[in-house]
């Protein structure tokens, strides 16, 4: 799978599921998710599940903290990774 | 056991259990009882130094820790009550906390014990004395204190000391924050019977992939939280790679535990006692069911709230005041006896129209709709049957909507706000309209923003619309129904 369609599925999960409603150009690569408050704990378990079977990856416990989900960047960087590993 | 002071039993039990670990920290460090004794010694010192006396409240705002739990204890010996907050709040919603229960110290992470205990003496028991206040959310947009006595709390640890019967040794989790009322259960039945506190990390207790692996190393004995972080664990937690050998029992409360959910967990943990207990903290628990070791294959709704605890009284009352004793009625769930507050912080009771008289009696009408069912084979029990007003519970935390919508209306560019629930796959979804002021506009992210900042994290909404007007009633009211529609 290319790049750009992980984003594409990370964004239209985020835009979906946590932020309905909103415009998709507001929702910029390196928004700051976690820290900010925009994406709870319940938010990331559902994240998690989500990027596990749309990706066919598994994810760790320790896997799911500010390090890899804190923006969309960083949460298609631990994907791809994860996929290459 | 005691019934009319928290503090002395556990006072006893420095004597009897002093070698014996009393809390076990986050990161596994571990205080045994003489420890503990000490530190909360050092602790009323220092609180005496601070010029605190005997009637006083002190405020907590801190994460849990040894030393927390310490602290707790130290305000109890001085004969101070302690009122604890969500150190992660905004700190707006923490000084009105302060402010209103004008609090003689604030205790928080930097406030360090005093050197040496020195010759600090236990104050004498009073059972009618504040133990601590409770703050939960109040439907005017301020939170609100619940004030419980000596002899409030003691009535309901020594029922849950008979109910669970503890063992010296036993392990009990501290999942719930000490500003929610779960964690009466989880600090002082240990500390009553010579069992200890295991500390959850924070970053564990919301990751149910973690949690069971927590329970597991801990060895915990007794396990209590909200029935949510249960059904993440029965969905994600992988229950079924681990043997629980030293977990005896679980307690729920809170809100309602999905029965799809209830079955999985019965099912992977058979040998454990399950218990529902039900009750808002003005009441501590007030009723109680035990889940049976084989949950009926037909039955679709969730398990009872079951019966009145022995400490106190539940009944039902329709809206005339008269009690409901047939099966098959919904009706008012109301409690009395000595876990029951008696008002609210700093109102009195005769201006509390949830607190009742019926025959000379006081009750305390929880706003809780219930209905007696005759389960199979069983006694009568009371099923829990919604609310009769605004409020919503998600987490286990209660959410005034109303709440919700003050924070909303903070926002600067917000004329105002309308806020209902619903549901989606079984979770509550907490949804939001809003009026953005002339010229303005208002985007989902800036709103969540605002929220994260001017909100507790589990009253944040879900849903946003923005809206050029709010639907009204022909009274001139929001029309809620027709926003439920939308």
């Amino acid at each position: 799978m290319k790049t750009d369609d992980i984003r594409e599925k990370v964004r239209a999960f985020i835009l979906d599921e946590i932020l309905p409603g909103e415009r998709p150009e507001n929702l910029l690569d390196d928004m700051p998710l976690r820290t900010s408050g925009l994406i709870d704990s319940m938010g990331t378990i559902r994240m998690t599940s989500y990027l596990e079977s749309t990706f066919g990856i598994s994810i760790a416990a320790h896997e799911t903290g500010v390090e890899n989900f804190e923006t969309v960047d960083s949460i298609c960087q631990f994907v791809a990774a994860k996929m290459a590993s | 056991m005691s019934d009319r002071s928290l503090i002395a039993p556990v006072i006893d039990s420095f004597a009897r259990h002093a070698d014996r670990p009393a809390v076990t920290d986050a990161d596994g460090r571990v205080a045994t009882y003489a420890e503990l004794d000490l530190l909360s010694r050092r602790f009323g010192a220092r609180f005496l130094d601070a010029g605190v006396k005997i009637g006083d409240r002190i405020g907590f705002s801190r994460p849990k820790s040894i030393e927390t739990v310490a602290a707790l204890i130290g305000a109890l010996r001085i004969g101070a009550s302690f009122v604890p907050v969500d150190h992660s709040a905004p700190e707006h919603r923490n000084e009105h906390i302060f402010e209103d229960c004008r609090v003689a110290l604030r205790c928080g992470e930097d406030l360090l014990p005093a050197e040496q205990a020195g010759a600090i003496e236990d104050c004498p028991s009073d059972p009618d004395r504040l133990a601590y206040i409770l703050y939960t959310s109040g439907s005017t947009g301020l939170p609100k204190g619940v004030p419980l006595t000596h002899r409030n709390a003691a009535s309901f640890v020594d029922w849950c000391v008979r109910t669970l019967e503890p063992r010296v040794g036993d392990v009990f989790s501290s999942h719930a924050s000490f500003h929610f009322d779960l964690s009466v259960l989880d600090l002082w039945v240990p500390l009553w019977t010579g069992g200890s506190i295991a500390i959850t990390p924070p970053d564990v207790a919301q990751d149910p992939r973690r949690l069971p692996n927590f329970i597991v190393e801990r060895g915990i004995t007794n396990w209590y939280s909200v029935p949510s972080i249960l059904a993440l664990m029965v969905e994600f937690g992988r229950l079924e790679d681990l043997a629980f050998d030293r977990l005896r029992t679980i307690c729920f409360a809170g809100e309602v535990f999905p029965l799809p959910m209830l079955r999985r967990l019965r099912e992977q943990l058979p040998e454990v006692r399950l218990l529902n207990l039900y009750g808002p903290t003005e009441t501590n628990v007030c009723t109680w069911y035990e889940v049976p070791g084989r949950i009926d294959a037909n039955r679709t709704e969730p398990m009872p709230i079951g019966t009145a605890c022995d400490h106190c009284d539940v009944a039902l009352f329709d809206d005339a005041g008269q009690r409901v004793d047939e099966v098959g009625q919904v009706a008012r769930v109301l409690a009395r006896g000595a876990p029951v507050m008696n008002g609210y912080w700093g109102r009195p009771p005769e201006e509390t129209p949830s607190l009742l008289t019926i025959d000379g009696q006081r009750w305390y009408d929880t706003g809780d709709l219930g209905e007696w069912d005759q389960v199979r084979g069983g006694e009568r029990q009371i099923v829990f049957r919604g609310r009769r007003d605004r409020m919503v519970k998600r987490h286990g935390y209660r959410i005034e909507l109303g709440e919700v919508e003050a924070g909303l209306d903070r926002h600067p560019d917000v004329q105002e706000s309308a806020v209902w629930s619903g549901e989606i796959e079984g979770r509550v979804v907490i949804h939001a309209a809003v009026v953005p002021r002339d010229g303005a506009t208002l985007g989902v992210i800036p709103l969540k923003l605002h929220c994260a900042a001017a909100l507790l994290s589990w009253m944040s909404p879900d849903r946003f619309q923005v809206m050029d007007a709010l639907p009204r009633t022909s009274t001139g009211k929001v029309d809620y129904a027709t926003l439920r529609g939308a």
